[in-house]
């Protein structure tokens, strides 16, 4: 058996652990998609913050305004600050952002054929559609339940 | 009519383990048309320049997945992708990324072997069709067909691993390919084998390492679309997870 001296020596290029989505556009594109989920927190806090205002409150059969003191000052002190309302209105663009972006990426997740003895998938546009539909319905719903219990 | 020769500044990563310590780039001026490869770039520098220069190929045509490298920081078969897509700008060839590099644009694709092999890549036959005699045919419709073969069109040629930032991070993630090939023999009507592949679909570096960055889909050189086989893939693993806590297999 021959000897042959190896020079084997691979090279492993350093990770970037944290500054590694700087690389490409479509990372970064990736980072802000799932980085709204941030802005989602800060709604959802928002939302509980209110509901605490409103376990504050003390509800009488006769309802007087200094009962619900803390909860009306949660509507126009806490939600009619000009930041909070900005902030809001940056939260609402992201979050329809993070919508359109995951819409577009769904069909990926649905593999159905139309028929049992076709060969032809569903069409991407139907799943799209389907939820852009969700997304559209629960927005109705959810203004006309505000609208009528104001 | 002879059209004047245009030419590119092509760096290359080189690196040769037995006197570098670390890679260095080299700079070439690759003349060029419009049919010109990188692949074939390559073998103008090999040729003219640089005898010593590395790099793996073979079919020169997409199919044998040899020649998988970083073309502008983007993974790209040298064979399928033309000089002429960058003029007016400079060319950057480096290897594949999340590899280790042995020399020059040659990487160690061990680690994509060995997962593509854990996964179990082939039919396993039920019970009733192992002994099946090879004179029989196993028939399929078109559907059935249809159902794989757009994931069975992979080359293993590792673009999907160099795109994977999860890879990146967490080399034991079983990976795009891999886990694209166990869905391919999972949703084949001729594989029974599903229970055997789940213990790898179902783990922590399955399935469920993928965070859906979707950048797999978009470099694969065949349309095979990782992306969308792991999703499906995270499918069947919950669909799993459920049935064997309504009906414990042991």
């Amino acid at each position: 058996m021959s000897e042959v001296k190896s020079f084997r020596k691979p090279y492993n290029p350093p990770v970037k652990k944290m500054t590694w989505w700087l690389e490409n556009p479509f990372y970064i594109f990736y980072m802000v998609r799932e980085g709204t989920a941030v802005l989602a927190l800060f709604a959802v806090l928002e939302i509980l913050f209110g509901i605490f205002m409103l376990a504050l409150c003390e509800l009488t059969p006769n309802q007087s305004l200094t009962g619900v003191a803390p909860y009306v000052w949660y509507l126009q002190n806490f939600l009619g600050n000009p930041v909070i309302i900005a902030l809001n209105v940056i939260i609402l663009v992201s979050q329809l952002f993070h919508a359109v972006t995951w819409f577009a990426l769904m069909p990926k997740a649905v593999r159905v054929f139309m028929n049992k003895n076709s060969t032809e998938l569903l069409p991407e546009w139907v799943t799209k559609a389907a939820l852009y539909l969700g997304l559209v319905g629960a927005t109705v719903v959810i203004l006309a339940v505000a609208y009528l219990t104001k | 009519m002879e059209a004047t020769q245009k030419t590119m500044k092509v760096t290359v990563l080189r690196y040769r383990p037995e006197q570098d310590k670390e890679p260095w780039e080299q700079t070439f001026d690759v003349p060029y048309h419009k049919d010109t490869s990188v692949l074939e770039a390559l073998f103008y520098i090999k040729d003219n320049f640089e005898p010593s220069l590395s790099f793996r190929w073979s079919c020169r045509m997409a199919v044998c997945g040899s020649c998988g490298m970083m073309v502008n920081g983007v993974p790209h078969l040298a064979c399928k992708t033309f000089l002429r897509d960058y003029e007016g700008k400079d060319m950057k060839i480096e290897p594949l990324a999340n590899f280790p590099i042995e020399r020059d644009l040659v990487v160690d694709l061990s680690d994509l072997i060995e997962k593509i092999e854990r996964i179990k890549p082939y039919i396993i036959p039920d019970a009733k069709n192992a002994n099946m005699p090879l004179n029989k045919n196993f028939k399929q419709t078109p559907m059935q067909m249809e159902a794989y073969l757009q994931f069975a069109q992979c080359i293993n040629c590792g673009c999907c691993y160099a795109a994977c930032p999860q890879y990146k991070l967490n080399p034991k993630f079983i990976g795009p390919a891999a886990l694209t090939l166990l869905y391919r023999y999972n949703v084949d009507n001729r594989d029974a084998g599903a229970k055997l592949r789940a213990p790898f679909l179902n783990s922590e570096e399955g399935a469920w390492s993928c965070t859906f960055v979707g950048y797999c889909s978009e470099v694969c050189p065949k349309h095979v679309d990782p992306s969308s086989a792991i999703q499906l893939g995270k499918k069947m693993s919950a669909t799993d997870y459920v049935f064997n806590m309504i009906k414990p297999e042991h």
